[in-house]
């Protein structure tokens, strides 16, 4: 265990002194995801639709429905049912629904009496857009103040409960940054391995095998080092998505730690099997590229795979990112649980034993064994 | 009589059908130092590697300390200090860090000054090994192999590419662990390096050891000798080489003739001769004793001489 410890400490003392490596494996990523976020998410372009059901028909009510109709980020469809209405929330049709409830009426009153049980308004909303609940709330409430015609204070006495409807859509920041982060992992994960052929090229592994340190002691070392800094990085990505997009996972910490430690271990075991049998540092930097740049279209990253041609898509099957991906998706976006991953979980175990065998058992200390 | 530090029998390998070792046999007293020298690719560095138990044994068998090599060699490894020939350490860390991660992994008490005092590195232990110079990374090299107090030191050409005063540090340093009983196998292309630090030489030519005594007796076996050096004599056609073959033992290498000779008057007064009936001109003439680069140039230039070179 000391020797491990040791292979351990060197191995994160030298990855945080290398400053360029650092800032490419931590920071511009998540640089990245921030912009992309920023830039390409639906909260900036796209008009959200919300469905309404009113139970009152009143003409207050109808004033009101108008007033929505006129914003111009709104579009307003009308239901005559709940069922209907929750249906295409699920469905990810609407960010939000509206039923305005038989107390609504009293609103168009300056100063209504407080409601004893109940509200005004009870929203349904989308679970996936989170961003435009936030904007709706006032939103509705700033409706009812224009067809009412009062003032300001009416605005402490109109009540809207909210009821969140699970959906099957997300908004593009919650599709990528579960992908994104299990990208990431992989890169940082490659990232360490490689640096293996490196060390091995120079002689730096030679020096190592003359010491009484036995090679599973410097794998489980090497691995532990740079799991420990991807778990570092995958909370560093967390803390900003909460920060800036106010991304929050579900409450599934312990499914949500096994996969980042999973990828990480799976792409670490990868990357040292392909350290072991590139025979050079360029070779081995080729085949990483050549998982990793078509992994960020390939994988259901930025892209979903149902998007990709039918001719395309089974190629996505073959990357083992494909399945961490969508388990940290099921799981952060939709609190999926181990029994509803399972089909991920077996193939990843399966390719990681034989990932793990390949490393262990190509790994040689020298570049030529002799 | 102790147990030899080393005793080779009849090692012999070959990497893809071409012989690199071709049986081998030597032994080593302890206490001593042992200098393996030979041109280039002789197989210098495979014979060290393999006594060190770092590449396979194919035939003949290596003890080390009375311990066989192929069975032993996880007892053997505590007892030994090896400075490779092409190390790399992991340049980011510090000398001090560097120390660390060793004793730790030789499970020996962490002296990092002590360590670094007996190199003459104290004043260092903070840089980064990336920011030494080529003398002071050998040298700490040599800390290295020498922090689990081996009673066999390995040194693979510890002072190639070094300036003569990096040379000479490191020559003390090794002349202090003879002091203290400490075995020492050194291989080098320095032939004055191996006179001056080495009890025993054993020459590897040709995959073969081709000599095996002390520095004096082989320079004995050149029966005193003087040797003339001849520098900047230029072009000298294989007619002009047979004709010098009839007059001198000599050894033609690079525009530079070494004549062997007893009589130095005569000799000088046959060459001056030469050159004039021969139209020649040289830049320098140069007298000396006989030394080891000249019982090198003896032994290698036997196969050179197949080889269709002129004796």
């Amino acid at each position: 265990m000391k020797n491990i410890k040791e292979i351990y400490r060197v191995f994160v003392l030298i990855f945080m002194r290398d400053k360029l490596n650092l800032f490419f494996s931590f920071f511009f990523n998540a640089f990245l995801m921030v912009m992309l976020g920023l830039f390409v998410s639906d909260r900036f372009n796209e008009i959200g639709t919300i469905g309404i059901y009113d139970t009152l028909d009143s003409e207050f009510s109808q004033q009101f429905i108008y007033a929505l109709e006129n914003e111009p980020t709104i579009q307003v469809k009308i239901y005559k049912e709940t069922e209907s209405l929750l249906e295409d929330i699920t469905n990810g049709d609407l960010v939000a629904g509206v039923k305005i409830n038989p107390s609504f009426d009293v609103l168009k009153n300056a100063a209504p009496a407080p409601l004893e049980e109940g509200s005004h308004i009870l929203m349904y909303g989308n679970s996936g857009k989170d961003f435009w609940l936030k904007m709706l709330e006032p939103g509705l409430k700033m409706g009812v103040l224009k067809t009412n015609g009062a003032t300001q204070t009416l605005l402490n006495n109109i009540t809207i409960d909210t009821e969140m409807v699970q959906s099957r859509n997300v908004d593009y920041f919650k599709f990528i940054f579960p992908g994104v982060l299990m990208f990431s992992i992989m890169g940082l994960a490659f990232t360490g391995a490689l640096s293996l052929l490196f060390f091995r090229q120079a002689d730096v592994l030679k020096r190592l095998k003359i010491t009484p340190l036995k090679k599973y002691e410097f794998l489980a070392g090497f691995t532990l080092s740079y799991l420990v800094l991807l778990l570092l990085q995958a909370v560093l990505y967390i803390v900003i998505a909460w920060l800036v997009f106010d991304y929050t996972f579900t409450e599934n910490f312990l499914q949500i730690g096994v996969l980042v430690v999973s990828c990480g271990l799976l792409f670490i075991v990868l990357g040292v099997a392909i350290a072991n049998l590139a025979p050079t540092v360029d070779s081995g930097n080729n085949i990483v590229r050549f998982l990793n740049f078509p992994a960020s279209f390939l994988c259901g990253i930025f892209i979903p795979i149902e998007a990709l041609p039918k001719s395309l898509q089974w190629l996505a099957q073959v990357h083992p990112l494909t399945y961490f991906a969508d388990a940290m998706r099921n799981t952060a976006n939709y609190s999926a649980t181990f029994l509803e991953n399972k089909n991920n979980y077996i193939i990843l175990g399966v390719l990681f034993i034989i990932f793990c065998l390949v490393a262990v058992r190509s790994f040689k200390w020298e570049e030529q064994s002799k | 009589m102790s147990t030899p530090a080393i005793q080779v029998a009849h090692l012999s390998k070959s990497y893809g059908g071409a012989l690199v070792l071709d049986d081998i046999s030597f032994e080593v007293d302890q206490g001593s130092i042992v200098g393996l020298v030979g041109p280039n690719g002789a197989g210098k560095t495979t014979l060290l590697e393999s006594i060190e138990g770092l590449r396979k044994i194919q035939t003949g068998n290596i003890k080390v300390l009375g311990k066989l090599v192929s069975t032993q060699y996880k007892e053997i490894q505590k007892e030994i200090g090896i400075q490779l020939q092409r190390t790399s350490l992991m340049g980011d860390l510090t000398l001090k860090e560097t120390l660390r991660l060793f004793t730790k992994l030789y499970r020996v008490k962490n002296d990092t000054k002590g360590l670094l005092d007996k190199v003459d590195l104290t004043e260092f232990a903070n840089k980064k090994v990336k920011h030494l110079s080529g003398g002071q990374y050998q040298r700490f090299n040599l800390c290295l192999a020498i922090l689990n107090n081996p009673k066999i030191l390995f040194l693979d050409e510890p002072t190639t590419g070094l300036d003569p005063i990096a040379r000479k540090k490191l020559w003390e340093i090794i002349d202090d662990l003879k002091r203290q009983n400490v075995t020492i196998v050194i291989t080098t292309h320095y032939m004055d390096e191996a006179e001056v630090l080495c009890d025993k030489i054993i020459m590897i030519y040709d995959h073969k050891v081709v000599a095996n005594d002390s520095p004096e007796n082989l320079i004995k076996q050149l029966d005193n000798e003087k040797t003339i050096t001849v520098e900047g004599l230029k072009d000298l056609t294989s007619k002009q080489q047979a004709d010098l073959a009839t007059r001198f033992k000599f050894k033609y290498i690079e525009d530079q003739l070494f004549i062997y000779t007893y009589d130095i008057g005569a000799a000088l007064n046959g060459f001056f001769e030469w050159l004039k009936q021969q139209d020649k001109e040289v830049d320098n003439i140069a007298v000396r004793s006989a030394n080891l680069e000249d019982v090198f140039m003896k032994y290698t230039s036997t196969k050179i001489d197949k080889e269709g070179m002129l004796l």
